[in-house]
């Protein structure tokens, strides 16, 4: 191992044992890796944009002046000076403008890729589960694909019961019907083990992680020794 | 100006009657010569008769007949005075000599012709007159000055309200005698050198004072020196026996004391109360003169409070002062809170719950790292192939020598293991047969991430594009039909000319924003995902709908897919893997029994209770 090596990593090992040090609670070396962590991340990042979008998209078409790419440079100029001017208290306001601008167009964009992309498909599939063409296998009834449709059916129906009564719950304390309470239940099921898929994939992937980390340090250590 | 002799008001000289009484003042002109301003006529009309009676008188050797006295402020009679002007001119007119009759003449003719004598008393009386006056003038300005002293104390005083303390019998505040049991040696040993300094204040003041003719603002502007002076010093005491002696008090012995009163003292409302009384006694100095001015303000006696000497006396009643400050500061802050919510109680961390928490996590650890180090790692399980990795399997095996296959690497440090243990085995498996790989990344992260990842799939490295923007970023690469916008990276083209976009993903709105941005402009089955196992329940919908070809989640499917690649991997210990499962799921089942125990613990205690 070359010296830098050994150098990153005696850093490496200093800032996992850090982490770790969060085993017994916020302490300061663990916010101290944390903000190494956010800084270097940040300062990275704005590096890259600078480099990436900045110099490119913004400074160097404002050279070419005369051409379309200089005037059309003209107008993120513009909106970059604007929100600029949130820095000063009295102008606050005039930085509203490209953030309403962005926010506005990021709404939009966003409800017409949901409807489009996840609304539409995903209504589409579960009504095309009960297609005829998919529910017969050679001319005979697939009873497992319709038992799997209806299954998927009754869990996004519950599952709409109890989002759509918890609210109106929260609203007036009214009582609700035996029925809805029930089909609210069974959505409440569904959602539970939604949720517990995630948490095992959550503590999957951070127990990849981890054991990612430990297997490193056992090299990195083996390594060591090993001269 | 001419006075009145009827009720003494001034009048123009010009007047012939007082506008004030109606009196006729036509007398006054009576005689020529005569200084209407000098007061009393009559006095002179008198004077001016009896001079020359005097005269006359030693001239024939007529020293027998007695002069007439000459008082002082008492008008003669005038009838004896008319009598004996109107006699004796007539009478004697012819025996005048010659020079008396000049003198006599010149006497009705010029102002000054009473003689020197006669200047000389009515500059007697007027100087008298003048220093009574001004004797006069001097007690009511300090009268007035003490009247103007206490106003202003009592307005710096309303400033600062607060609760008057209970006095002693003794008369002493409450916030003195803390201060005295406070301190009560420093108070006995501290009472000679108050009488000390309390004299030099007090003589100090009354050189002040005696200075006589100064006017009251002047006298206000003494204030700052004599409290100068007498700052370290004990405040006059009221008792009578420093009172008793006058010779060490002077004329304004209640002005000169208010001079030396600290300022502190004018913050209590006890001191302030002991002021008022302050006026002082009236000594008999002032006595006739307020009485002949019609003041009859009573000057009490000196009312003075004792002053700390020392620092630290002042300074225990700054402090209780201070702590009266803060108790109202306080007090109005409770009225402030009145009417809003309680804050959230603050509940108590058990520092127990720190403990379990590191027992747990230092046991994982443990368990991983002895596995890692001693377990051997087994041979890997064969696992059926999931129905989504078995497409991306065949997507996969679908792509040929010179087709472009987009890798968007779009994960963080974080689960770079994870990822770069799915990825390579793919990467490489590609590679190798030939087909074209061009990254892309949204995350500045992967930009030195890929170097990596390149790494891991012993791939060479190439360049990989940034697209900026996000979710407007992706939209835009899916909307580049001429490949001409300035908003995605040159290098890449048009999305449809590539023929599978592999997204190498570990976060759900990441695959959200290719899946609903990128995805309805794209020909169905052009999108194959590498996931993290977190995201798992995310894509399967999205696979059943037909909007993905394929999608591995997790270093299970990812190492079975790289085994269908005929790609193998030499992978995370797969020991340590379920060692860590095992693990949780202990951890889960002992939680769930401690809680369940816990509630049953809970109930058993309600129930007796109830």
């Amino acid at each position: 191992m070359n010296p830098m090596d050994i150098v990153l990593g005696v850093i490496g090992i200093a800032l996992s044992v850090m982490i770790f040090s969060y085993l017994l609670g916020d302490n300061f070396f663990f916010r101290v890796a944390l903000y190494i962590l956010v800084g270097v991340s940040s300062g990275y990042a704005a590096a890259v944009l600078v480099l990436k979008v900045i110099i490119p998209r913004l400074i160097e078409p404002l050279r070419e002046s005369g051409t379309d790419a200089f005037w059309l440079g003209l107008v993120p100029l513009a909106l970059c000076l604007l929100l600029a001017l949130m820095l000063v208290p009295r102008t606050v306001k005039a930085g509203t403008l490209p953030l309403a601008f962005l926010a506005g167009t990021a709404a939009a964009i966003g409800v017409a890729g949901i409807s489009r992309g996840t609304l539409a498909p995903q209504l589409l599939a579960i009504v095309n589960r009960f297609s005829p063409d998919l529910l017969r296998e050679n001319a005979v009834a697939d009873w497992g694909g319709i038992v799997e449709a209806f299954f998927i059916l009754f869990g996004v129906i519950s599952v709409l019961f109890y989002f759509h009564h918890r609210l109106s719950r929260r609203s007036a304390d009214a009582q609700r019907p035996l029925l809805v309470e029930g089909i609210s239940g069974v959505g409440q099921v569904f959602l539970g083990i939604s949720f517990g898929m995630l948490f095992v994939g959550f503590y999957s992937a951070a127990l990849t992680a981890l054991i990612a980390r430990i297997v490193w340090l056992k090299e990195f250590i083996v390594a060591l020794l090993a001269g | 100006m001419i006075l009145c002799p009827h009720c003494g008001k001034e009048n123009l000289p010009v007047a012939t009657r007082c506008v004030h009484c109606g009196e006729d003042l036509e007398d006054l002109f009576r005689i020529e010569g005569t200084d209407p301003d000098a007061g009393l006529p009559e006095e002179q009309d008198i004077s001016v008769s009896d001079l020359l009676q005097a005269f006359r008188q030693e001239d024939d050797s007529q020293a027998e007949k007695p002069r007439p006295v000459i008082s002082i402020g008492k008008t003669p009679e005038p009838a004896a005075s008319e009598e004996t002007q109107s006699v004796t001119p007539e009478g004697e007119d012819e025996q005048t000599p010659e020079w008396l009759a000049r003198i006599r003449k010149r006497a009705l003719q010029e102002e000054d012709a009473a003689g020197e004598l006669s200047r000389k008393i009515n500059a007697m009386e007027a100087s008298r007159a003048e220093e009574h006056q001004g004797r006069v003038d001097e007690e009511f300005a300090n009268w007035i000055a003490r009247i103007r002293e206490n106003a202003r104390r009592e307005n710096l005083l309303a400033a600062k309200p607060a609760e008057p303390s209970p006095e002693s019998e003794e008369g002493v505040p409450e916030w003195l005698r803390k201060v005295r049991e406070l301190q009560p040696q420093d108070a006995e040993q501290n009472q000679p050198s108050e009488e000390t300094i309390a004299g030099f204040s007090i003589e100090a003041s009354a050189q002040e004072a005696e200075q006589g003719d100064e006017p009251a603002q002047e006298a206000e502007q003494v204030d700052e020196p004599a409290l100068e002076q007498s700052e370290p010093a004990e405040a006059l005491a009221a008792n009578p026996q420093e009172e008793s002696e006058p010779g060490a008090v002077p004329e304004l012995e209640s002005e000169s004391a208010e001079l030396v009163l600290h300022p502190d003292e004018e913050a209590s409302p006890d001191a302030r109360a002991d002021e008022e009384p302050s006026e002082g006694p009236k000594t008999p100095e002032l006595e006739p003169v307020l009485e002949e001015l019609g003041l009859t303000a009573e000057v009490g006696a000196l009312d003075l409070e004792e002053k700390p000497s020392s620092s630290e006396e002042l300074s225990a009643d700054l402090l209780l002062l201070r702590k009266q400050k803060e108790n109202a500061q306080m007090l109005m802050t409770l009225i402030g809170e009145e009417g809003k919510g309680l804050p959230p109680a603050k509940t108590a961390r058990e520092a127990s719950k720190g403990w379990y928490r590191f027992i747990l996590g230092a046991f994982l650890l443990l368990v991983l790292a002895a596995v890692i180090v001693f377990v051997p790692e087994a041979r890997p399980i064969k696992f059926e192939n999931p129905t989504p990795a078995v497409a991306l399997k065949d997507a996969l095996n679908a792509l040929e020598s010179g087709d472009t296959v987009l890798v968007v690497q779009e994960y963080q440090a974080a689960t770079s293991a994870e990822m770069e243990q799915m990825s390579a085995p793919v990467l490489r498996a590609l590679e190798e047969r030939g087909v074209k790989l061009q990254f892309l990344t949204t995350h500045p992260n992967g930009l030195w991430l890929s170097a990596n990842l390149m790494d891991a799939a012993d791939i060479p490295a190439r360049e990989i594009s940034y697209l900026a923007g996000g979710r407007l970023g992706v939209l835009a690469a899916a909307l580049q039909l001429d490949e001409s916008s300035a908003a995605v990276p040159g290098a890449l083209e048009n999305l449809e000319n590539y023929t599978l976009i592999l997204l190498l993903e570990d976060s759900q709105a990441d695959i959200q924003n290719w899946i609903e941005q990128a995805g309805p402009w794209l020909k169905a089955g052009k999108l194959g995902i590498l996931a993290s196992s977190q995201n798992a329940a995310l894509l399967l919908p999205y696979y059943d709908a037909g909007q993905l070809a394929g999608y591995a989640a997790g270093t299970m499917e990812g190492r079975v897919l790289a085994d269908a690649l005929d790609a193998p991997t030499a992978g995370a210990p797969s020991r340590a893997y379920q060692a860590g499962l095992l693990v949780m799921i202990a951890v889960l089942l002992l939680g769930m029994i401690i809680k369940a125990e816990a509630d049953s613990n809970a109930r058993h205690q309600k129930e007796p209770e109830a």
